[in-house]
């Protein structure tokens, strides 16, 4: 047994420590239904004080215990400018599918009168952490007691509603499991929970003072071991035969989970799961909830179980058999023939579930006679169906395409296009970005007239990876001409630089920047360009306009900012409209100068088409010019090269090596 | 041969105008995957007999040249399906050539080597309505209705159904160069013309 490890905790008898897998705790446990029908009879009542008042459910000064306190108006009146606390703690929480299957089983497995002495409420997060056990002493001698039940809805309740109010909490605080145990109540509840619960210790409650304490036993609850643990062993028998039940009835070549008539199975009959409390129903949520079990993720269950068969269970309405959807909701087969569905309402609730079903059979319904045209109206419901008792409502080839409809395709990415004009953009942007860093101010005075024009446009909302945090735009937004911000004419007219001399002053201004070396980092840029018509003559000679390129680079840079000297890397995208220059000056200028920033992301790979056709033909074209590069052969030898050397290039290089003295004059683009 | 071009301020004025115009319009109609047709330099013939026409660029991939540019684009933008949402975050654009000439027809005063007079081929007519044309020849320019410029527009695209599975959002770049529509310009102009059209389309997912 652990140590202990709460300072209260001494005061739990060391015989009552274990209190779960005691055989005597087969008491029924209750759903949040139960929690609404604890409140319902009107049992518990506090007054202001949150001490319990004894009254009975009419609350009237006749009745036979409503004298007992003299504060009982007070009480009333008390109570009744409260919110009922409880209500709003049920209709907060959504059921839990994993959660509620774990009560299901409880509930269906200890089936039986008795007293509530033990119960479950879903748990609020299945992967909550841990949970922490606390024992309560005051219960049997407070007044509470001699209630019906022996005070323990009372006794939970007020702990639940002081620990919230205590704690100042916004939660709802649940205690999740309660059990009797001599003069103790185990209540266990998650461990941020338990901790409020704590500091109810020593309050009042109906006459007696609490003292509460930590437990020594806390097991950490999470899935089928903390449930096991908490089932009687006449529980774990009953589980235990319902998994043979299943394991005979499942099909594991054909992936099908046989469910059909039910109620004529002899091994379920044998047990008398359809007498008495027990319904058909409750039996089909516990084998729902016997399946959850069984499988540790969705993947394993998709791949074991592909069909179920339901037929011949006298369903009318799929709200006998939801839970179906809860544990299978990637079924792709169901049968459900032979059972008593009449109209399509019987199957509404599942409108909106079995998004995977290819096959669904309702043949032997009493809908096929009185509602035929149930079909189109089902076809429509669920996307993949394909089979709809037994004749084909869709193709696959249709599923793919309604499915391909629906999500778009991204337009692929592809390598530059870059249709250059003798070199001209090719020459300018890697010069460029190597004199952006190095000298602006040259770089200016070289490409730009007083006819260019530069601008800067921050995008601060750019899409970017979630771990990266974004940085200021402090040194930039000044200039911004973003559109979308700057709306007024004269702010524009500020942020355009038009002429070397305001560009370099800008330029100046801008942080210092270092970009990747475009020749030997070619991957971290993407660059287009394409030739542009019609653009002014600096000459004046030609009045339709000169011809020149158009420019568009997406890269990164670092900067760093000159008065906090903090560094950042963004990305930019960068246009230019380069045209013929001035007579006397250098022959290409900048027409417009276009930077546009954002936070920095990496750039889309260019496509990587797995080696087809035409990335195989790009390889050997580079291998070709590299191979004429290196050895001053020309295009036509180099060619024939890579070819005796099936396209290996240092192998090719070695063949040239070893053939060089006897290759013609003609081998040679010029001479070596 | 000095002509009457727009002072700076004009032309910016004239640019950003022009340039909000297009936003406003064009991603509007590709978010609604309304006909792009219209945008296009294609749409004029005029444009399209002095050949210009436009360059479209899309993720690297070169729409041919010519007319069909835009269709394939259009086709290209059926292939990729929806839902895809186009945002603006930021655009900026400058004046590229004050006085665009190319295409322009004789009666706006463009023709093949006349800058100033309008050297009219019906005799009678370039006598007389050359001067009044001249005129206002001469006002259009200087009004600015005749610059070319380049836009450079930054933002999201948005594909599938924001929460929804594979749902993703993408940066974009698409650098544009528009020049004037002529037959937007024409006194008999039909309605609903768009005043400059596109040349050179330059777009990157990033």
């Amino acid at each position: 047994m652990a140590p202990p490890t709460g300072p209260r905790k001494g005061s739990a008898p060391s015989g009552a420590r274990n209190p779960r897998n005691s055989a005597t705790n087969g008491g029924k446990a209750t759903t949040r239904s139960g929690v609404a029908k604890r409140r319902g009879a009107g049992a518990v009542r506090t007054d202001r004080d949150g001490d319990l008042d004894m009254d009975g459910p009419t609350g009237t000064n006749g009745s036979s215990r409503g004298g007992r306190r003299g504060n009982n108006h007070s009480a009333q009146s008390g109570q009744a400018s409260r919110p009922p606390p409880r209500s709003a703690a049920t209709s907060s929480r959504g059921p839990r599918p994993t959660a509620k299957a774990q009560q299901i089983i409880q509930r269906a497995l200890n089936g039986g009168p008795g007293g509530m002495s033990s119960r479950i409420t879903s748990a609020r997060d299945r992967r909550a952490p841990a949970t922490m056990t606390l024992v309560v002493e005051g219960l049997m001698s407070s007044k509470a007691a001699s209630n019906e039940g022996g005070g323990l809805k009372e006794l939970l309740t007020f702990l639940e509603r002081k620990a919230q109010t205590v704690g100042q909490t916004a939660r709802h605080i649940r205690i999740k499991k309660s059990h009797i145990k001599g003069d103790f109540v185990y209540i266990t509840s998650t461990k941020e929970d338990a901790e409020e619960i704590l500091k109810v210790n020593g309050f009042a409650f109906a006459g007696t003072t609490l003292r509460i304490s930590q437990s020594a036993d806390t097991t950490p609850v999470g899935g089928s071991d903390a449930l096991s643990s908490t089932l009687s062993s006449n529980a774990l028998e009953i589980k235990q035969h319902l998994r043979g039940v299943l394991s005979m009835r499942y099909d594991v070549n054909a992936k099908l989970l046989n469910l059909s008539a039910l109620g004529e199975d002899p091994a379920l009959a044998q047990r008398g799961f359809f007498n008495g409390e027990s319904t058909p129903e409750k039996l089909f949520r516990t084998l729902m909830a016997i399946c959850e079990q069984l499988f540790k993720t969705p993947q394993a269950k998709r791949d074991a179980v592909v069909s179920i068969s339901l037929s011949g269970n006298n369903v009318d309405d799929v709200l006998q058999i939801m839970s179906l959807t809860d544990t299978f909701p990637d079924l792709v087969n169901l049968d459900l023939s032979q059972n008593q569905f009449k109209d399509i309402k019987g199957l509404q609730k599942w409108r909106h579930r079995l998004r995977n079903c290819q096959t669904l059979l309702l043949n032997d319904n009493p809908i096929e006679v009185m509602d035929p045209s149930y079909k189109e109206e089902l076809t429509s419901w669920f996307p993949k169906l394909l089979n709809l008792s037994g004749v084909q409502v869709r193709t696959a080839e249709q599923v793919a395409a309604e499915e391909a409809a629906t999500r778009p395709t991204p337009i692929p990415q592809s390598g530059a296009d870059f249709r250059d004009i003798n070199g001209v953009g090719e020459n300018f942007i890697t010069e460029f970005i190597q004199m952006y860093d190095a000298g602006r101010n040259s770089l200016a005075a070289k490409y730009y007239d007083d006819q260019s024009t530069f601008s800067i446009a921050v995008n601060s909302r750019s899409p970017h990876a979630p771990d990266l945090h974004p940085p200021t735009w402090g040194a930039y937004i000044k200039f911004s001409r973003n559109h979308t911000k700057i709306t007024h004419t004269s702010a524009r007219q500020q942020r355009l630089f038009t002429g070397t001399h305001l560009i370099q002053g800008v330029w100046q201004q801008l942080p210092p920047t270092r970009h990747p070396d475009l020749p030997t980092q070619l991957d971290k840029y993407i660059i287009d360009c394409h030739p542009v018509h019609g653009l002014a003559d600096p000459t004046g000679q030609n009045p339709i306009g000169v011809d020149g390129i158009i420019i568009t680079i997406h890269g990164e840079f670092e900067d760093q900012e000159p008065d906090t000297m903090k560094t950042a890397k963004r990305s930019f995208s960068r246009t230019f409209v380069l045209g013929p220059g001035v007579p006397g000056r250098n022959p290409i200028r900048v027409i417009s100068d276009l930077l546009s920033l954002k936070v920095y992301n990496l750039l889309p790979a260019s496509v990587s088409a797995p080696a087809s056709q035409p990335s195989e033909e790009v390889q050997k074209q580079q291998m070709i010019i590299e191979l004429c590069k290196q050895t001053s052969m020309n295009a036509e030898y180099s060619r024939l090269c890579l070819d005796v050397a099936n396209w290996n290039f240092d192998q090719a290089l070695v063949t040239f090596n070893e053939k060089r003295a006897q290759l013609p004059a003609e081998a040679f683009a010029t001479a070596p | 041969m000095a002509l009457p071009l727009p002072n700076a301020e004009t032309q910016a004025r004239v640019v950003s105008e022009a340039a909000q115009n297009f936003i406003d319009h064009y991603y509007e109609s590709l978010n609604r995957r309304h006909g792009l047709a219209n945008y296009y330099a294609s749409t004029s013939p005029l444009l399209t007999a002095a050949s210009v026409t436009p360059d479209i660029s899309i993720n690297g991939r070169h729409l041919g040249d010519g007319p069909g540019a835009a269709q394939e684009y259009e086709a290209l933008l059926n292939t990729q399906g929806g839902p895809v949402a186009y945002e603006i975050a930021s655009f900026d654009a400058q004046s590229v050539n004050a006085n665009f000439c190319i295409g322009c027809p004789e009666s706006l005063g463009g023709s093949s080597g006349a800058s100033g007079t309008a050297a009219g081929e019906s005799g009678g007519a370039s006598a007389g309505g050359s001067s009044g044309s001249s005129s206002k020849v001469q006002k259009s320019i200087k009004d600015g209705d005749r610059v070319s410029f380049a836009l450079q527009v930054s933002g999201t695209v948005r594909y599938g159904r924001p929460g929804e599975d594979g749902a993703e959002d993408k940066a974009f770049n698409e650098s544009w160069v528009l020049v004037p529509h002529w037959e937007a310009l024409s006194p008999k102009a039909a309605r609903g013309l768009r005043r400059w059209v596109v040349v050179s389309q330059n777009f990157r997912v990033l």
